[in-house]
């Protein structure tokens, strides 16, 4: 179950869901969650994902994230439209539409979803991106809405000591993988989360599904771990979150 | 898409060759590289040997981390190979330290850190430590996180030096692939938390596998993002082969 999958509607990194879903397959990834991944700034968030959800229909394991920029005005709309198409939650990219992600912004967005929707927040998309993230308020509103689980994308070694200091007790964050590089990551991550807070992701088509693959599979952890981090978890916030049969 | 979704090979398992890898610590990110951990990561992926230097040369001292990568290569023999770090603004010290690394420690390399010692190594007052290695017959690894600017300007002048660009220029990767083809002297080592698709492929049609090195920059990366590079990208086996074996062994000089 990969937690990271994006979809590129132009560039080198532009493939088609059903191309994603078959490529993933052959190496052994059944299920998916994705997102549009080049959301413009001012780009109206109801037809972009509407896109994304007419495309998707029919493949089955495919869940969907609406990408959305928060600053939108018609984002509150969009939001609560898109969730009842059958989308699981959102996807939050401040370095991409460059914003600050404050407490103020993302309870906005909880009340968008009236609480019931996955947030997934990428605080870096690549390695290029400075995080626009406020940590202190993640960590504050994670403890205000302990019922909304928050998910962080693009967490790499740079964002250790904040996990360690701020994260082993809200227990509503989970950590997506797909950019945590380094040696031994997964097992700090289930030693300081648990590892029921340890999603897989793999970020393709940016980037090769091998390498959070290998992560989890060489990691220093047992079978059952590796197990919760590789769907278990992944299955556990679809079937808490998506309004069709999971 | 490859499909080696079970791993490592056969064919590969125990002979890979990092060529970019620390031991150490460091408590800025809460990494952990101790040369224990390290020589247990190697065993969980089948890698043989790594080329190591310290993250004390980084961060405290360069000297004191070129001891502690000669304890390394002492306590596990022939699974590491010492690299010598070198702070070229330390000059006449700088060189004596060279020399005493690679001719009495048996050290097979030089790092240089233009960022962690504020200082290019195109600068002419690192001109004298890329002298001592043509004349000693080591490479020089140089992290490169800038396209490959300050490295194509080292192999241009100095082409019978053997250079290694760690990192294959980071997030500029394509920039560096480009700007360092033309340098027959120069190698591009794969390590970085950059891994776009399609890099592997760029940098193997653009330079040929020969010229390409397998490292995992432990402890900042786990050795699966570096593997999955190589295993992930459409390229051949004897390609990987090349990338994860037989160019180190050119490069590095067999023990």
């Amino acid at each position: 179950m990969d937690f990271d999958v994006l979809r590129f509607r132009s560039g080198p990194f532009k493939k088609h869901s059903a191309e994603i879903m078959e490529e993933l397959k052959g190496i052994g990834i059944s299920a998916y969650v994705i997102s549009i991944a080049d959301l413009g700034k001012s780009e109206e968030p109801f037809e972009a994902n509407l896109g994304l959800f007419k495309e998707c229909c029919g493949l089955e394991k495919v869940y969907l994230l609406a990408a959305i920029d928060p600053t939108h005005p018609k984002c509150p709309i969009a939001v609560r439209e898109l969730l009842s198409l059958g989308f699981c939650g959102v996807r939050l990219t401040p370095s991409r539409h460059e914003y600050k992600l404050d407490s103020h912004k993302l309870s906005q967005v909880i009340s968008w979803l009236d609480y019931e929707g996955i947030i997934n927040i990428s605080i870096r998309m690549t390695w290029r991106d400075a995080p626009q993230v406020d940590f202190d308020s993640i960590t504050s509103i994670a403890k205000d809405y302990g019922d909304v689980h928050l998910i962080i994308s693009g967490v790499n070694y740079t964002e250790s000591p904040w996990l360690v200091k701020d994260m082993r007790e809200v227990t509503n964050v989970l950590v997506e993988i797909s950019l945590y590089q380094p040696l031994n990551g997964i097992k700090f991550l289930v030693d300081v989360l648990g590892e029921d807070r340890v999603l897989f992701g793999t970020g393709y088509p940016a980037q090769y599904p091998h390498c959070a693959i290998f992560k989890v599979l060489y990691s220093d952890i047992n079978d059952e771990t590796k197990e919760a981090i590789l769907y278990r978890n992944g299955l556990r916030m679809l079937k808490r979150y998506c309004r069709r049969a999971v | 898409m490859a499909s080696h979704i079970l791993g490592v090979p056969r064919w590969a398992w125990g002979r890979i060759i990092d060529v970019h890898c620390h031991i150490g610590v460091d408590q800025r990110f809460l990494l952990d590289g101790s040369m224990d951990r390290v020589v247990n990561a190697m065993d969980r992926y089948g890698i043989a040997k790594a080329a190591i230097s310290s993250t004390l040369s980084l961060l405290y001292d360069f000297r004191e981390g070129n001891r502690h990568v000669y304890e390394a290569v002492r306590k596990y023999a022939g699974r590491f190979i010492g690299l010598a770090t070198i702070n070229p603004l330390y000059v006449n010290e700088a060189l004596r330290e060279l020399k005493y690394c690679i001719s009495s420690l048996g050290m097979r390399g030089i790092k240089l850190h233009p960022d962690y010692f504020g200082i290019k190594a195109s600068h002419p007052l690192v001109e004298p430590i890329l002298e001592m290695a043509i004349e000693l017959g080591v490479p020089v690894m140089i992290h490169s996180y800038d396209g490959g600017e300050d490295v194509s300007l080292v192999a241009d002048k100095f082409p019978d030096l053997s250079i290694v660009m760690y990192h294959m220029g980071g997030v500029r990767w394509r920039e560096g692939i480009e700007r360092v083809s033309g340098y027959d002297n120069v190698y591009l080592e794969i390590s970085s938390s950059v891994c776009d698709c399609g890099m592997m492929e760029y940098a193997v049609r653009k330079l040929g596998s020969e010229r390409i090195l397998f490292g995992t920059d432990m402890p900042y990366q786990d050795p699966a993002v570096s593997l999955g590079k190589v295993f992930g990208a459409r390229i051949s086996d004897e390609d990987r082969e090349n990338i994860l074996i037989k160019n180190a062994i050119r490069v590095l000089g067999k023990e």
